[in-house]
Formats: C-alpha cells, structure tokens, sequence
C-alpha cells in the first residue's frame, strides 16, 4: 500500500470513506447508542480511542504477531483497550459508566474496530495506523452525532438534556429564556416516542446512506 | 522482519502465553487499583439515592444540594440502618458490610419468609423517615430504588427510582423529577389499612382518586414500577403494622 498522507487518513473517513454509511461497519452500536447527543459523544470518545490504540499497538506488533492467531491476538488487544476505559469510567465517571451500561462493553465488538485493524493496521506502519484509527473514530462519531442530534431533538424536544448545556426545544418545557420558542408553533410540537426507540435511527442511517451516494457517483456499487 | 519462524508451533504458543501473561497481569493490576474507587461510587450512588428519596427536594436544588460532602456527613450522622425480617422483627442493628440487598434478592435458595430486608430510619430533630429499598423488573432488567416513609408509616415522604437498562427518553424517564413529585404526600393503604396504591397506566389515572399516572409510552415499565412496589409494601408489612 503507498504511502498515505496524515490528512487523507484523518479526513477521508469523515466522508469519502466513512466507516459507517461506505463501510457499514459498526452499525449496531451506531443504531443503539444514538439516542441522545451526550451518550454519542461518550461513545464516539470512547471508540476513537479503542481504535487508535488497538491501531497503533497492532501495528507495531504486526512482523511478531503469528499469522495463524492473528484474530485471537487483535481481540485480546480489543478487549484489553475496551476493558480499560470501563474500569476508568466506572472510576471517574460513574454516572456516565452508569448510563452506558452494556454499550461500553460492546465495543469490543464493534465491526469497525476488527475491520480496522484488518483492512489498514497489519499493513502499515504504527503513526499512519494511528491516524487511521482516529480517522475512523472520528468518522463514526460524527454520523452518531447527527443521528443523536435528529433523534433527541424530535424524540424529546431538546439536546444535551441532562448536562449543564441541555436545552429543551419544543413541547411544554420549552426554554422559556428565549422569545423565539415561546411560540404556538414550538408549544404545541409533541414528543415523538418512535425516535426514541433505535429503530428510528436505521430510518436515519438509511436516509444519510441514500444523501451521501445521491451526492457522490463515485460511492454507488463499490460495497 | 524477526529472523525466526513467526509460523511455528512453539513460536506461537510462546507469543500466546507472554500475551496473556501480560494483558491479564496488568489488567488485575488496574483492576484492584481502581477498586476502592469504584466501590467507593456505588457507595455513594447508593447513599444519594437514600438521601434523595429522604429529602423529597424540588429539581432545581437537587443537583445542588447533593454533593458529596452534604450526602456522607448527612447520611453519617442521620442515617440508620438496620436489617428486620419478614415477621418485621430487627434481626442486625447495623447493616453488616457483606451484606448485598440484590444479593439477597437474586437468591433462589430463600423465600421471602427467609430473607432479610434493609429499613434505614433517618432522625433530624423531631422529624423521623423510613426508607425501605425494593427492587423488581422493567422492561428490558431491573429496576430498583428507595421508599421514604413518614413516621406514621403510611404517607409517602419521597420516592428514588433507578435502572438498568430501560429506554431512554420513555421508560427511563421514571428517574426524572416530573414521575417521582406524584408520590410525594399520598397515602399507601386505604381506611381499612389495606395497600391500594396504584402507578396506573400512563392517564389512566382517575381525576380526584389516589395514585399515580405511569410514564407515558412505557407501559411496561409502568407495570413494573407498580409490581415493586407492591411486593416491596409485602416484604415489609409486619414491620410497618408493628
């Protein structure tokens, strides 16, 4: 593989090569985390990370690692980086390791971490496979981010509820602050239950796929 | 590239064995490290949760008021704890440190008859609360939480829920102020001394009758709600009719 500069690495994930609507690859948390903007944050924080570090370690490891284990010994390195930012929330941030729960430990199996390391670590070298990681992170970030945005704005009125910046919209408690949402119009809006539920967001993902490929030729019939 | 057979068999049991060795090494290093820590927030999670259900406070103080330091020495100074059994009777007059109320619970050996239940008593001045801890199901696993009664046992001081995994934005909502200040000041038994408290469905609840109106779109949560506290008034009745 040639040589790819630092900027391609970090940027190309964010559209052209998004892990999420090109690769489809972690998907599933991506359906089940992004019910609220904060809760995306963490987990696209968390992720990034775990992809960066398993890059980089498998990287540097890849002329020892024996060929037949190779699996074996990327998930042991997966579950060890996984493991480790748990027991730190837990430590640190309890409220949030609180909220989390199980999705914290399912980044372990998250597609795009194994398909990372796959496809660019065992390749390339350590720096570039860092960057590659958190190039990717950044990248699932950012779609469950908008995903978040859409589904905690129209699913219960407001962003960021629950930390100092949450801000309420629409419906009855509505930020009474601001002249602009006191009227009729953002009063009267009610709570969608359904965006709430992660079935919304394969609804979401599906429209952003069906955006970016409308948008770029290039992506239509490659996956 | 290493000069050795990175494909041989002792190549690879080595490299398996040095890998474990030092993932599981370091990973129970960190672990016991940040043990007290941890322990030390779920202790604290649990105590907040006591203190919040206690205080019944309105929304805007409770972030404020509960801080660390107001919750342990409050908790410290006020708070007892003591373990009763089914027949209401104070078995331990202190919580023992082992004991795991979830534990005791999930424990399919005992039987309610068999099993021992927390009441904290919280004294400050003249004014004395009960609060009992219950847990039950919800949607998708548990739910628990904390019932602080007044000193007459029958009126609902303050509630404090919490859970595992339900919804977010539906049956989640059960931790938020909005559902816990319908409990606060009703009555849990009707004039006979019977337990008629009902969480109805979300606006079920009839206009002028007791209870509360569940969370809206979580109607399963809602049941579970209702169940726990059910079987909690259960677990606890003689010690309340004592």
């Amino acid at each position: 593989m040639s040589e790819l500069s630092a900027k391609r690495l970090l940027i190309d994930p964010l559209s052209d090569n998004n892990p999420i609507t090109v690769q489809v690859l972690g998907v599933c948390s991506a359906l089940a985390v992004s019910g609220s903007v904060k809760n995306a944050l963490v987990m696209s924080v968390a992720v990034t990370l775990v992809t960066a570090f398993s890059n980089l370690t498998v990287s540097a490891l890849r002329n020892f690692i024996p060929s037949r284990i190779r699996m074996i010994v990327q998930l042991v390195v997966i579950a060890f980086l996984v493991t480790l930012v748990s027991l730190f929330l837990q430590a640190f941030s309890y409220d949030l390791s609180k909220e989390l729960s199980v999705y914290v430990g399912l980044i372990i199996t998250n597609c795009i971490l194994m398909g990372r390391l796959e496809a660019f670590a065992l390749g390339n070298k350590p720096w570039p496979s860092f960057l590659d990681g958190i190039g990717n992170g950044l990248g699932y970030g950012l779609i469950l981010v908008i995903v978040g945005v859409i589904r905690e704005l129209f699913g219960t009125g407001g962003l960021m509820l629950g930390t100092p910046l949450g801000f309420t919209f629409f419906g009855n408690e509505a930020n009474h602050g601001i002249e602009f949402f006191k009227g009729d119009f953002f009063h009267a809006f009610f709570h969608n239950g359904l965006m709430v539920l992660p079935i919304s967001s394969i609804f979401i993902l599906g429209i952003l796929i069906w955006i970016q490929r409308s948008r770029n030729v290039a992506l239509v019939d490659i996956s | 590239m290493p000069k050795f057979n990175t494909d041989s068999n002792g190549y690879t049991l080595g490299f398996l064995a040095i890998m474990v060795v030092i993932v599981g090494g370091t990973l129970a290093f960190i672990s016991s490290g940040l043990k007290d820590t941890i322990d030390g927030n779920k202790e604290l999670d649990r105590r907040k949760k006591v203190m919040k259900a206690i205080l019944s406070l309105p929304e805007e103080q409770e972030s404020e008021v509960l801080t660390e330091t107001f919750v342990n020495s409050e908790y410290e100074g006020k708070v007892v704890g003591k373990l009763v059994n089914y027949q209401g009777e104070v078995v331990e007059e202190a919580i023992p440190t082992k004991y795991d109320f979830r534990k005791e619970m999930k424990n399919k050996t005992k039987t309610d008859e068999e099993r021992l239940y927390p009441v904290y008593v919280y004294q400050n001045g003249d004014e004395k609360v009960y609060v009992y801890q219950m847990i039950g199901m919800g949607l998708w696993d548990e739910i628990n939480g904390f019932l602080a009664l007044k000193a007459d046992q029958e009126t609902i001081k303050g509630v404090a829920f919490d859970h595992v995994g339900e919804t977010p934005g539906l049956g989640a909502e059960m931790v938020k102020n909005k559902f816990r200040e319908q409990f606060y000041e009703q009555e849990l038994f009707n004039t006979e001394g019977i337990y008629d408290f009902v969480v109805y469905k979300s606006g079920k609840k009839p206009k002028d009758g007791k209870g509360v109106d569940g969370l809206a779109g979580a109607t399963l949560t809602t049941d579970g709600i209702q169940a726990m506290m059910k079987n909690t008034i259960n677990h606890y009745s003689n010690y309340l009719s004592n």
